[in-house]
């Protein structure tokens, strides 16, 4: 192998998709916030981002701009470190999510590739945990930031935060042991093929069950509506990043969305068959007779990853309509309902699954 | 790639994107640094609170009521951590495996219903 | 001489003390002498056959530079007879003092701070006479009428540095704050309790309320309201207008109702002036004040529920609200302010558009009172965030002096259009919504079925609309039509002295009372025979009502704070006047 051979190699297998998906993430933390605008605009009659660009498409470039030209102001009590460092933390940690999440199946893209190239930066064997792991230290960059504001607002919004966390997180991980006894693996490409028959939401009774319970704890997650309890401006101003300006406030802003897409990826890959086209009807319906096996060939037409993405959008898109609808719980109320509802509901799901396991009905 | 063995080569790409996370953080913190403005005064560098100026410090010690039901958190969050493996192998291990984290599940049960009758999933 | 019952029975219980007894558009006054103040209010409201037991107003009139030169008025009402009375002390000059009502009536409190504020009567034994609108180093009394409309200097300039340099009477000293100023306490805070400030600069405080929260968690242990960030003089600018300018001012009160206020000031002036208003002006007010009513509720509705997260409702109900303000417009000519009704009836005749509009609007709004049903009263949060909380008794709702949907949502249905008719308002059919338990869903629901009947006063209102002039003919206070100003001398003489100089108006006091959207809205006008009015005071609702805060939100969490401003639904313009 000549020298140029292993820099194409590294380039191939390592520069670019990194530049691609890094050119995904920020793409989509920007355009979310267009996305979110126009969807939330609509719904409330009226027109959203109209003046720059066609319908206000530059908007998020706008914004961008803006924020780099805002002064970026530390309140003189704030601790310096812990306050630089929230935002950044925060960042990161939405950001390096995205390493451990398979988009499809490997492709050589229709035959431009000699060879075929996975869809993935890497392949981990503990995937769901990796991601998991990462988002609970992001909660830390929300408490950091709420104790480092030295602002009482967002110090309780630090404090709801982890009151938050202390109550999505465990019927999240039962709602995900659900599915990784479905599915036998952590990695996430292989509970991706375990669907390939059925996705997971479909399989019944616990498939529904445990999907409701990861979406309502995903949008816990995300601090997104009716759980934005950490922010809850009507309440406290902005909470956890009241004191935040410029560039450092659209660093949480970008994490935020960052993690909708996360949230909406591991939905999808977890319960809605990944990359997997939809099936209106099994393949062996009336013995795999057209008309259904035509249809569901037109499915598979298109490329899995515009499945995944398709699936993905149109969760975030559930997301900005939960926050068009719905009010905010209260903090008391959050915890009560998790633990006292979501616990023992996921608790029960991950037993019934096993017990249907060992009785050899799943 | 066979995902079932440890491989090192595979968190290359996570320690890259941690460093490219936090390289595009901190440059867009230093592009900034050259373009915006910097006009700081005692006032504008007051906590903000509504307006009014801060009376008491927000550091200070806070009563937070959901003590107990974090000390719960602890142990369901350790349990799930047990449970993941067992997940995998489920498989694998048969009746046994199953009865057995029965046994575990069902002790920690008890426990979370005490709690509950205890009123420690309560506010207040 | 017999009046009344009222007095007749207080005649003879407190021979010494009554003097001066009258009817004034039937309500019997009385003057009382200082030091029997507090026996006779005990009185009248624990004697059964009396039962005042709501202080609607505590108001002070001065009468410079009369000797005893104040006087202090107690409007009562009783909710079980349905009878109001007014009892006057007379406050001399040289010895501004009076004893503290609050142990008999708790809504005596801030009317007692807003006094002393404004007159500097001092209250004796009130625990807790600060200033209230004004700011808490001024020395002056502001109403007094001795006191220079525009005496007071306010710096403006954002600079801390200028303002310390250049402290004097009318600037802040610069100290540092204390928990008094926060929680009115003294002391130190208990521990592992934090303080929090709410507003003035707070995204859900309908304007600058400000409230002090002590917090143990998130657990309120007391919530301390302060207001008058917005004061702006509205009663002293009042004083220093002719009787018809000042309905513009009444505009500025409660802004987003602004004809109700319009309508409480013209009815107290046209008691003063004995003037009767045609039956279509009464009909056009009838409907105006509904429509009112409607596009007010519409933004307590909008922001209520944006406040609690719903964050579309607050656009479908500006939406609706537009509606309404293009029929104003069409009228008018003014979206908000529109000073249309005034005094002797209302300003111009309906538009031929006017009918037609309000019709649309009256076939269009109630699916959308049901969307916006549809959207939150059996949202399963919507329920959580709601039920009981911020609920209070009846009986502390009405020591309190809380009125409006704040109290019919407790189950009491006082509401002055039934208890005391004005504008024909008792040639409507309608109910009264009340609810059970007071708390802020019952709130909601409440003011959800006012809507519809507000619906149904403005459809009854449009079919019986009667034809004939919208105005008074009186020419001492409308002015005369165009063709008669080129033809008559007289009328000419008429109309310039209208615009020049106002009318004058009779000398006395009058007490109007209507329903605003926020509840019981008073009007004391005072007039010492001028075409200025010597005292205007406003009994706005959402001041009162804002007293209820403390005890509404006590054990509450900060999300219920929220909840329950919300649904109290101060209007800070009011509020601060």
């Amino acid at each position: 192998m000549t020298v140029m051979d292993q820099v194409a190699n590294i380039a191939y297998s390592l520069i670019i998709p990194v530049a691609v998906l890094f050119g995904f993430i920020m793409l989509n933390a920007a355009y979310l916030s267009y996305m979110e605008r126009k969807v939330l605009a609509h719904m409330q009659a009226r027109m959203g981002p109209m003046m720059t660009g066609w319908h206000g498409i530059l908007q998020p470039i706008a914004d961008g701009v803006k924020l780099f030209f805002k002064e970026d102001i530390i309140p003189a009590k704030a601790d310096k470190w812990l306050f630089s460092l929230a935002p950044v933390l925060l960042l990161i940690m939405s950001i390096a999510a995205f390493v451990a999440i398979p988009f499809g199946p490997p492709t050589d893209f229709y035959g431009i590739l000699s060879n075929k190239v996975p869809l993935w930066l890497t392949n981990l064997n503990v995937g769901i945990l990796y991601v998991l792991a990462l988002a609970s230290v992001g909660t830390y960059g929300v408490i950091m930031a709420g104790w480092a504001s030295n602002n009482k607002y967002s110090l309780l919004g630090g404090f709801r935060s982890a009151a938050q966390m202390i109550s999505y997180e465990i019927p999240m991980a039962f709602a995900i042991i659900t599915v990784v006894l479905l599915a036998g693996s952590l990695n996430l490409a292989e509970i991706v093929n375990a669907q390939s028959e059925k996705w997971f939401i479909i399989v019944l009774p616990v498939g529904p069950v445990a999907f409701l319970l990861y979406l309502i704890s995903g949008v816990a997650e995300t601090n997104r509506a009716p759980f934005d309890l950490p922010e809850a401006e009507t309440e406290l101003v902005a909470g956890f990043f009241t004191e935040y300006t410029g560039m450092r406030f659209a660093m949480f802003f970008m994490a935020e969305y960052a993690n909708m897409v996360v949230i909406s990826l591991l939905v999808s890959i977890l319960f809605l068959g990944g990359w997997m086209p939809v099936q209106i009807l099994p393949n062996t319906w009336l013995g795999g007779m057209p008309p259904v096996s035509w249809i569901n060939g037109l499915f598979r037409l298109m490329p899995p990853v515009l499945w995944l993405l398709g699936k993905v959008y149109f969760l975030l898109f559930f997301f900005i309509w939960l926050r068009a609808t719905l009010p905010r719980l209260r903090y008391d109320q959050l915890m009560a309902f998790s633990w006292k509802f979501l616990l023992p509901l996921s608790l029960a799901t991950l037993l019934t699954t096993a017990v249907m396991k060992q009785m050899g009905l799943l | 790639m066979t995902p079932d063995t440890y491989v090192p080569e595979h968190f290359l790409p996570v320690a890259i994107f941690l460093l490219l996370g936090g390289a595009f953080a901190v440059g867009m913190l230093v592009v900034g640094w050259f373009v915006r403005p910097r006009r700081p005064y005692p006032e504008k560098l007051l906590t903000y609170e509504s307006g009014i100026t801060p009376f008491m410090d927000a550091h200070q010690k806070f009563s937070i009521r959901f003590y107990l039901i974090a000390m719960l958190f602890l142990i369901f969050d350790i349990e799930a951590v047990f449970l993941y493996p067992w997940a995998v192998a489920y498989g694998k291990i048969g009746l046994y495996g199953f009865v057995e984290m029965v046994i575990f599940i069902a002790i920690l049960l008890v426990g979370y219903v005490y709690a509950w009758k205890k009123g420690a999933l309560e506010w207040e | 001489m017999f009046l009344s019952p009222v007095i007749s029975t207080l005649e003879e219980h407190f021979p010494d003390a009554i003097s001066e007894p009258e009817l004034r558009s039937g309500d019997p006054w009385i003057t009382v002498t200082r030091d029997r103040l507090a026996d006779v209010l005990t009185f009248l409201k624990i004697t059964p056959e009396l039962r005042y037991n709501l202080l609607i107003d505590l108001t002070c009139i001065d009468f410079h530079p009369h000797p005893s030169r104040f006087s202090v008025y107690y409007y009562l009402h009783s909710m079980e007879h349905e009878r109001k009375l007014m009892v006057r002390v007379r406050v001399p000059d040289d010895d501004p003092t009076l004893p503290s009502v609050i142990t008999i009536y708790g809504t005596a409190n801030w009317h007692e701070r807003e006094v002393f504020d404004q007159f500097g009567i001092s209250f004796r034994d009130h625990p807790d006479l600060r200033r209230i609108l004004n700011p808490d180093h001024w020395t002056v009394h502001p109403l007094r009428r001795d006191f220079p409309l525009g005496g007071e200097e306010v710096a403006f300039t954002h600079n801390a540095d200028a303002i310390a340099v250049q402290a004097d009477t009318w600037t802040e000293p610069v100290r540092e704050k204390t928990v008094q100023d926060y929680l009115g306490l003294t002391g130190e805070v208990k521990e592992g309790t934090i303080i929090i400030n709410i507003g003035p600069q707070h995204p859900s405080t309908h304007g600058v309320l400000r409230v002090a929260l002590q917090l143990e968690g998130e657990t309120v242990l007391r919530a301390m309201p302060h207001v008058g960030y917005l004061h702006t003089g509205i009663e002293k600018t009042a004083e220093n207008l002719t009787y018809q300018q000042a309905v513009t001012v009444t505009d500025r009160l409660d802004y987003v109702a602004p004809l109700s206020n319009n309508l409480g000031y013209a009815l107290a002036v046209e008691r003063l002036l004995n003037l009767e208003v045609p039956p279509r002006a009464d009909y056009v007010r009838v409907i105006l004040a509904e429509l009112t009513r409607i596009a007010s509720h519409l933004i307590w509705l909008g922001t209520h529920a944006f406040e609690l997260g719903v964050q579309s409702m607050i656009l479908y109900c500006f939406r609706e609200r537009e509606l309404i303000l293009d029929i104003f417009e069409e009228l008018s000519g003014v979206r908000m302010m529109t000073s249309f009704i005034n005094v002797g009836g209302v300003r111009t005749d309906l538009t031929p558009q006017f009918g037609k509009r309000v019709r649309e609007f009256l076939a269009l709004f109630p699916e959308k009172l049901d969307s916006y049903e549809d959207m939150l009263t059996n949202n399963k949060i919507w329920l959580k965030r709601t039920k009981d909380i911020g609920a209070l008794s009846q009986d502390t709702l009405i020591d309190l002096g809380v009125t409006g949907p704040a109290l019919r949502s407790a189950g009491v249905a006082f509401d002055v259009r039934t208890a005391y008719p004005y504008c024909g308002y008792n040639n409507f059919t309608f109910a009264v919504p009340t609810g059970t338990t007071g708390d802020v869903y019952d709130k909601y629901r409440v003011r959800m079925e006012e809507m519809r009947q507000s619906l149904g006063i403005i459809r009854q209102a449009m079919d019986g609309l009667p034809e004939g002039p919208f105005r008074s003919d009186d020419r001492k206070v409308t002015l005369p039509p165009r063709e008669e100003i080129e033809t008559g001398m007289e009328q000419l003489i008429h109309h310039f002295l209208l615009v020049s100089r106002g009318f004058p108006v009779p000398e006395g006091e009058a007490y109007s009372l209507i329903e605003s959207p926020r509840g019981a809205l008073g009007f004391f006008v005072s007039s010492d025979g001028t075409p200025m009015p010597r005292r205007v005071r406003v009994r706005a609702p959402s001041f009162v009502n804002l007293q209820a805060l403390e005890p509404m939100c006590r054990g509450g969490m900060i999300a219920d704070v929220i909840a329950i401003i919300a649904g109290i639904d101060p209007l800070m313009g009011e509020v601060d006047r």
